[in-house]
């Protein structure tokens, strides 16, 4: 594969910091997109890690601390350390090291950070859908719901492309959000071809232009 | 004339749609700076049957969708809103091919927006603190009011320069956020007393509020504790003492039902005239018509109610708190008491019953109006602008290569 991948990958959990199944997902991506011979950075969020830490020569990880505190709601929470995630990525872009060409959010958390850069710095990103507010809310109509429910929303529709991470999530997303089909690709990670899937969702996302 | 480059102005507030002080501010510094070359950007939220794209005098002004739907409170509301207005402000800035080089954030509502743009497009940020949440609250008292102080603190951080009315807020701003003091510019608020001019009936309108034989004590703002509106009505018994007088109070507020009740206790129901909100027309000619200007303010980050009585020519009566002090003089251009009913009645009785005292103040205030005009305020802030961008293009954050990223993988 082209080694110039340069995606950087943004997460609101990843070990050591495991609130759920995202958290392994994430850390089995980069690791693999890392030894395919891709410049992965990861930006997460950690309340006493270094900022940056070294994992291999080509997985970087990134951890933020929320400029904000306290917070009333992870609403809030996200959409403060959104603004950290992008000063992150900025730097990375700008940067003396390989750079970014590419954003993948993972759920609904950073994906006002992927449309401020893309709208800043030009970069495509992938949204990758791995459980929806529809899924795991109680009571949709609370206006919290109701904001990541806008949030996500943005992200569907700002993304270059959607990775969903099981059948579920791609006829939820095609359903409740009206996402066209040709917009949304089903990526199993117990496939062998995981990884190349998720690189070819990269090169085609890459291919349409930024800001697509 | 041109300046050479462009500001964007993130406000949560801009007219028409006007909720407090930052509106008028943003709107009038704005078109002062336009006429001094500056082409400048201003983001701010929609308003019903306003357009998303405007240029009026020589300002670009966008308005985003501000989120229209639930939000669990308003500082869920502001986060949601900043979504918008970053992503549109991101487009302005793009648009304009480099031209934007400063951003000018005004307080902590637009602060995820400012500090997000600042990074991704490497621009200083200079922000206008109007006021602390801890100013505005009397301290700070639940996670509420810490989340807002805690954005203040980040968005202060963040900025390349502070910019405070008063240097009673340069003293909240450096106590309340930890702010260092060589960081900060003071750069007053400002006042058209164009309007003040205007034809007016004087009284026509006079007759609406008081009898002629009444002197006519006015009182201009927010009915709530930390404008001492309560310490007026207290003094309301002491002023009747020296003759008939009516106290208008325009403005509304919690106190408004408590005050009415307040002067029925006190037996001074028929001195006492609680209007509401008035139209600005109505609002200018009442300073004009009025023997005195009462501003009790206990709190007060600039007192722009001062500047309006200064520009209508009414005379002042103050208990000089916060930027008040700054902007009279006590025994010059107004007349300072001290925080208690019977000071304050008899300050307002030795400025209404001593009409040499009275004119003198009054004479002496309208010289002082010119300092606040938008013009100098405008030039003020362009000062800050140069010095800002001076030090950045003297240093190494910034783009090194804007392109460098982008070349095709």
């Amino acid at each position: 594969m082209s080694p110039l991948f340069r995606p950087a990958i943004l997460t609101w959990e990843y070990p050591p910091r495991v609130i759920g199944d995202l958290a392994y997902y994430v850390e089995r991506l980069a690791r693999g997109l890392s030894d395919k011979g891709a410049k992965v950075n990861v930006i997460s969020f950690h309340e006493a890690r270094p900022a940056t830490e070294g994992v291999s020569p080509n997985l970087q990880l990134h951890w933020m601390q929320n400029p904000v505190d306290p917070h009333l709601n992870s609403v809030t929470w996200s959409l403060s350390l959104c603004s950290e995630a992008e000063r992150v990525a900025a730097d990375l872009f700008y940067g003396p090291g390989p750079g970014v060409d590419l954003l993948d959010v993972h759920d609904w958390h950073f994906v006002s950070a992927a449309v401020g850069l893309k709208k800043s710095l030009d970069l495509p990103f992938i949204f990758t859908v791995h459980s929806l507010e529809g899924q795991r809310s109680r009571d949709l109509s609370s206006p919290l719901s109701s904001c990541i429910t806008g949030l996500e929303w943005l992200g569907l529709f700002e993304s270059a492309a959607i990775l969903a991470t099981s059948p579920r999530v791609k006829s939820q997303v095609e359903a409740v959000h009206k996402v066209p089909p040709t917009k949304v690709r089903l990526i199993d990670a117990s496939s062998p071809s995981w990884l190349d899937d998720t690189l070819k969702a990269y090169t085609d996302a890459k291919a349409a232009g930024r800001g697509a | 004339m041109a300046a050479g480059y462009e500001v964007i102005m993130l406000s949560w507030e801009y007219p028409p749609r006007i909720v407090g002080g930052i509106a008028p501010h943003v709107y009038n510094l704005s078109k002062e700076l336009a006429k001094l070359g500056i082409r400048v950007h201003v983001v701010t939220c929609d308003f019903p049957d306003t357009k998303a794209h405007e240029t009026e005098g020589g300002v670009q002004v966008d308005r985003v969708d501000s989120y229209s739907y639930p939000t669990p409170n308003f500082a869920t509301w502001i986060s949601m809103m900043n979504v918008n207005l970053q992503k549109r402000a991101a487009e302005v800035i793009r648009a304009s091919g480099g031209k934007v080089r400063v951003i000018h954030a005004h307080d902590w509502l637009v602060a995820n927006a400012a500090i997000g743009l600042k990074h991704m497009f490497r621009l200083p940020l200079v922000s206008t603190i109007h006021s602390t949440e801890k100013g505005r609250r009397g301290g700070i008292y639940d996670d509420y009011q810490r989340m807002i102080s805690s954005e203040e603190s980040w968005l202060t951080g963040e900025s390349w320069r502070i910019i405070c009315c008063s240097n009673f807020m340069v003293g909240e701003v450096t106590e309340a956020l930890g702010v260092a003091r060589e960081k900060i510019d003071v750069v007053p608020n400002g006042i058209d007393p164009t309007p003040f001019r205007a034809p007016l009936d004087p009284a026509a309108l006079r007759a609406r509020f008081a009898r002629p034989d009444e002197k006519l004590v006015l009182y201009v703002g927010r009915l709530v504790h930390e404008k001492g509106v309560n310490l007026l009505a207290e003094a309301t018994p002491y002023i009747l003492r020296r003759g008939p007088a009516k106290l208008v109070l325009v403005g509304e507020g919690y106190l408004k039902e408590s005050l009415i009740a307040r002067a029925k206790e006190l037996g001074v129901s028929d001195s006492v005239y609680v209007t509401g909100f008035l139209d600005s027309d109505t609002l200018r000619g009442l300073f004009r018509v009025a023997d005195v200007s009462v501003i009790p303010s206990l709190y007060e980050p600039f007192g722009i109610v001062a500047l309006e009585a200064m520009a209508a020519g009414t005379p002042i009566v103050t208990l000089g708190s916060g930027g008040l002090s700054e902007i009279l003089q006590n025994g010059e251009t107004g007349h300072f008491v001290q925080p208690n009913p019977v000071s304050l009645a008899d300050g307002i009785s030795t400025v209404v019953y001593t009409p040499s005292y009275a004119e003198s103040l009054r004479a002496k205030a309208a010289r002082r109006i010119p300092l606040y005009s938008w013009a100098n305020i405008a030039s003020l802030t362009t000062g800050i602008y140069r010095r800002t961008l001076k030090e950045y293009d003297a240093g190494n954050w910034k783009p090194p290569m804007p392109e460098r990223s982008r070349a095709s993988s």
